[in-house]
């Protein structure tokens, strides 16, 4: 199976581009010249493959491909330890509530049905705004926390009809122990569906970074991100398209790859 | 009513060959050569197991078959007149009007968000050209025909026992006066004690037209046909008088049938 | 009325959970006196701030006066230009509602064809590319699609204003924006809806009175599809908040998104608690809306009605 999923158009794609980030992250510092935070006026919005800039210069005469090489860092910082955070607890809560049939369960549920119509970005952006802080770990830690229930509901709904199951039952007459339980037999059984919502909250994640640092709110004022680098751009649109095409490719190609990646995933696993 | 005299047949198919079709595999055989006649007043009964093709014989009249199922032979006569060779439209005008269908689950055979006055009120004006008043009237005449109170008119599918869904199903099918009635296993999804009452209904329906009873149960095919067809993997075994076959069945595969239905039915 | 009660016991507690969470973050998130009184302001002005503000009482205290303003609904005045909170927040809340709805409206106007269209048949050049042109746009990230739009229609082109609220030119890059994330999916559950219905007994039935294509695709068909989406568009409602807060920024929108963003930058937390409150709300009323609606629309939700009873 895992064959058919990694030969198809759509993953191959995304395998593509995530061999790509792999490439530019290692060779990276060998292939551009630039410092991303360099200024030189005199080199104010140089063309593409002018003086070394591959992707050209913005209207501070830094180099677009450094830059965009530092953003890739945040971004996929960003999104994959936000996500192992979501996962992470989301996946546990969601497993315990299924185990118990209690308060906790209640309380899941209530939890996660709310949650599952609440904005959580527009949570991120106030919990951001008020905790006022514009380090790395406050995004991923906000986004982190904020969106664990996307993970919890998938694993509260599934773990509770696997936990139904005939050799779940047999394993707790067993008696083993809850943890055991959860990790040995049910987790195991879950991977289809939370490795498909991984790769779409991956992508979540790396539009939620890049459309904080849009705003403002995200990455630190002038530290090289995919969304600052957006903003910057949208003064010079008329003189540099170059600032605006290059995250914007940057952003499109990862999370559509990524997403047409989830598609056959699910269709596979279905 | 019953024993009458085979007259001049309404429904006529002659050599019906009917495939499977899937893209890049060979056309598989499901029916084959299949000839049969329904006259006036008679019902006639097709009984067979599972799979050998009874429904998709019934529908192929009407074309009403999925599009990975093609006839590839044979024509089919209705009246005299030569229909499986008829435009789409012409066939629209026959389906509901000259031929009328009952189908097995009458659940899922109405639609679950439309009234059933609705479905039959569409279904006359389309056929009669009756304006939204009268259809209205006629719905509810055939609605209580079938021994429906007049407000089921206005009920949704959910609303409705499964015997008195299959009462509408049975008015829907006989709005128009077909000249055909074709009814699919019109009781397996009911209780046994209403399965009676459907199958008189049914029975009263049938003077002055022809009818098809398709049924994998000898019990309800001697109740109410008169004559009977046997099929087996898509090819008609034996025909003959309801009586006589039952009394006197000539073919082995009518025998294993009889004497499984004895056996099963003794045995419950 | 048990519907009702559970209803507003949900509302009451998501309510409180959220403006609780809010409270305790912006207390335990730093010293706000620092942040209304300026960095560099001398130790007798934060005393003083501390005291205006009734930070020097203890937390729980605060919590107190806080509840009980939040039930007179007093968020408190806007740090930037001192009105009062809501009021601020409620002054932007028909831009938003105007976008949203208009892009629900372009969203439908477009999702409810192509649905139907998709779901018809399988097969077929033009829906294998319609289907490719779906699976990208799906996970088109929105914001960048509408600075790629503003790239080329105003900014290149110049055939429409790049931002403002001013008459309907300055609407469409808005709407298309905020629609152009919201059609796929629903594009998607209407397909997908209307062809288990192509399959269906019913349609089966639909066929056998004789109905045409047309009829049994809008008469059958199209009311079952469109009843499973219903479902979809509420939450797609509820969710477009999230969008708004970057469209509306790009374009300039005075919308409760717009406004969310500069108070958050302006560190004006009062506002941005209001905000929060009108969203959870909003939010709420919508889901509660969506579930109405399916009720009034889906006859199975209605319960037992006009059944014929009696005779089984
Ligand atoms: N859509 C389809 N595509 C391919 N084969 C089909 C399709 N529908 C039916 N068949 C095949 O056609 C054969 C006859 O089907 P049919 O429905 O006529 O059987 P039947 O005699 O009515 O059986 P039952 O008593 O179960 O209704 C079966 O072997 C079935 O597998
Ligand atoms: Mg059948």
């Amino acid at each position: 199976m895992a064959e058919r999923i990694l030969t198809s158009g759509k993953s191959l794609l995304f395998l593509i581009v995530l061999g790509l980030c792999l490439l530019a992250l290692l060779a990276g510092p060998y292939l551009v010249a630039f410092d991303p935070g360099l200024i030189n006026l005199s080199r104010r919005f140089a063309a593409p493959f002018t003086d070394g800039h591959w992707l050209g210069a913005d209207q501070l005469g830094r180099d677009v491909a450094a830059r965009l090489l530092a953003g890739l860092y945040r971004s996929l910082g960003t999104a994959l330890a936000a996500t192992a955070i979501a996962f992470c607890i989301g996946t546990a809560l969601g497993l315990l509530a299924a185990r118990s049939t209690s308060l906790l369960g209640a309380f899941m549920r209530q939890l996660t049905s709310f949650t599952q119509s609440f904005p959580v970005f527009v949570l991120a952006v106030s919990v951001i705004a008020i905790v006022g802080s514009n380090g790395f770990w406050s995004v991923v830690l906000t986004l982190g926390l904020a969106t664990w229930p996307v993970f919890a509901r998938v694993a509260y709904a599934e773990g509770r009809s696997l936990l139904k199951r005939e050799y779940v039952l047999a394993a707790e007459m067993m008696q083993m122990g809850t943890a055991r339980l959860l990790l040995r037999h049910v987790l195991p059984g879950l991977v289809p569906s939370l490795s498909v919502l991984v790769v779409f909250h991956f992508a979540d994640m790396i539009i939620a970074e890049s459309a904080l640092s849009f705003l403002g709110i995200g990455a630190p004022l002038g530290a090289p991100s995919w969304g600052g680098m957006l903003n910057e751009s949208r003064a010079y649109m008329l003189v540099a398209p170059w600032m605006l095409l290059a995250p914007a490719g940057a952003i499109i190609l990862l999370v559509v790859s990524a997403h047409l990646f989830g598609q056959k995933l699910r269709e596979a696993t279905a | 009513m019953t024993g009458s005299t085979p007259q001049s047949p309404i429904l006529e198919i002659r050599d019906l060959c009917i495939d499977a079709v899937a893209p890049g595999v060979p056309a598989r055989r499901l029916v084959e050569d299949l000839s049969l006649t329904v006259a006036v007043g008679e019902v006639l009964g097709i009984v067979g197991e599972s799979g050998s093709g009874k429904s998709l014989s019934a529908f192929a009249v009407a074309r009403l078959l999925p599009d990975s199922i093609r006839v590839s032979g044979g024509s089919v006569h209705l009246g005299g007149q030569r229909i499986d060779d008829l435009d789409e439209g012409a066939m629209r005008g026959l389906r509901g009007g000259r031929i009328g269908f009952v189908f097995q689950d009458p659940l899922s055979s109405f639609n679950p968000v439309r009234s059933i006055g609705s479905i039959l009120i569409e279904s006359i004006r389309r056929h009669q050209g009756l304006d939204r008043k009268a259809a209205r009237a006629l719905a509810v005449e055939m609605l209580s025909r079938m021994r429906l109170p007049a407000r089921s008119v206005d009920a949704y599918p959910h609303q409705l026992s499964g015997g008195q869904r299959q009462r509408a199903m049975i008015a829907l099918a006989l709005a128009n006066g077909p000249d055909l009635l074709i009814a699919d296993e019109p009781t397996t999804a009911l209780d046994p004690t209403i399965q009676l009452q459907i199958l008189a209904l049914l029975k009263q329906q049938t003077a002055d037209r022809a009818s098809i009873l398709i049924t994998h149960d000898f019990s309800v095919a001697a109740a109410i046909c008169d004559r009977i067809a046997v099929m087996h993997r898509g090819r008609l075994v034996e025909t003959g008088l309801a009586a006589a076959l039952l009394a006197h069945p000539q073919h082995d595969y009518t025998r294993d049938l009889l004497r499984h239905a004895r056996l099963g039915g003794e045995a419950s | 009325m048990v519907r009702l009660l559970t209803w507003v016991r949900d509302f009451a507690f998501l309510l409180v959970a959220t403006m609780t969470v809010l409270f305790f973050l912006v207390r335990l998130a730093g010293d706000p006196a620092i942040m209304l009184a300026g960095p560099d302001a001398t130790p007798a002005q934060l005393d003083a701030v501390r005291h205006a503000y009734g930070f020097d009482r203890g937390l729980f205290e605060q919590y107190l006066i806080f509840a009980l303003h939040l039930l007179r609904l007093d968020f408190g005045a806007s740090l930037v230009d001192g009105t009062p909170a809501l009021a601020k927040v409620l002054e932007t809340f028909p831009a938003s509602l105007y976008l949203a709805v208009m892009a629900m409206g372009l969203n439908l106007a477009v999702s409810i064809p192509v649905g139907a269209w998709l779901g018809q048949a399988q097969g077929g050049a033009a829906r294998r590319v319609a289907h490719g042109i779906l699976s990208v746009m799906q996970g088109f990230p929105g914001f960048v699609l509408a600075l790629l739009l503003v790239n080329v229609f105003a900014v290149g082109l110049e055939w429409l204003p790049a931002v403002g609220y001013a008459g309907p030119a300055s609407w469409v890059l808005p709407v298309i924006s905020v629609a152009s994330f919201l059609a796929p999916k629903l594009i998607r559950v209407i397909e997908a809806n209307a062809t288990a219905a192509y399959r269906s007994h019913y349609v089966r039935t639909a066929v056998a009175i004789g109905a045409g294509p047309r009829t049994i695709l809008w008469r059958h068909v199209m009311p079952n599809a469109l009843l499973g989406a219903a479902a979809v568009v509420g939450a797609e409602f509820a969710f477009m908040v999230t969008g708004l807060v970057v469209i509306e920024t790009i374009f300039a929108w005075p919308g409760i998104g717009w406004l969310l963003v500069r108070s958050t930058l302006n560190l004006d937390f009062p506002v941005v608690q209001a905000i929060v409150f009108i969203i959870v709300i909003a939010v709420f009323l919508t889901n509660a809306a969506t579930e109405a609606v399916q009720v009034r629309l889906d006859p199975r939700l209605r319960g037992p009605g006009a059944a014929g009873g009696g005779h089984g």
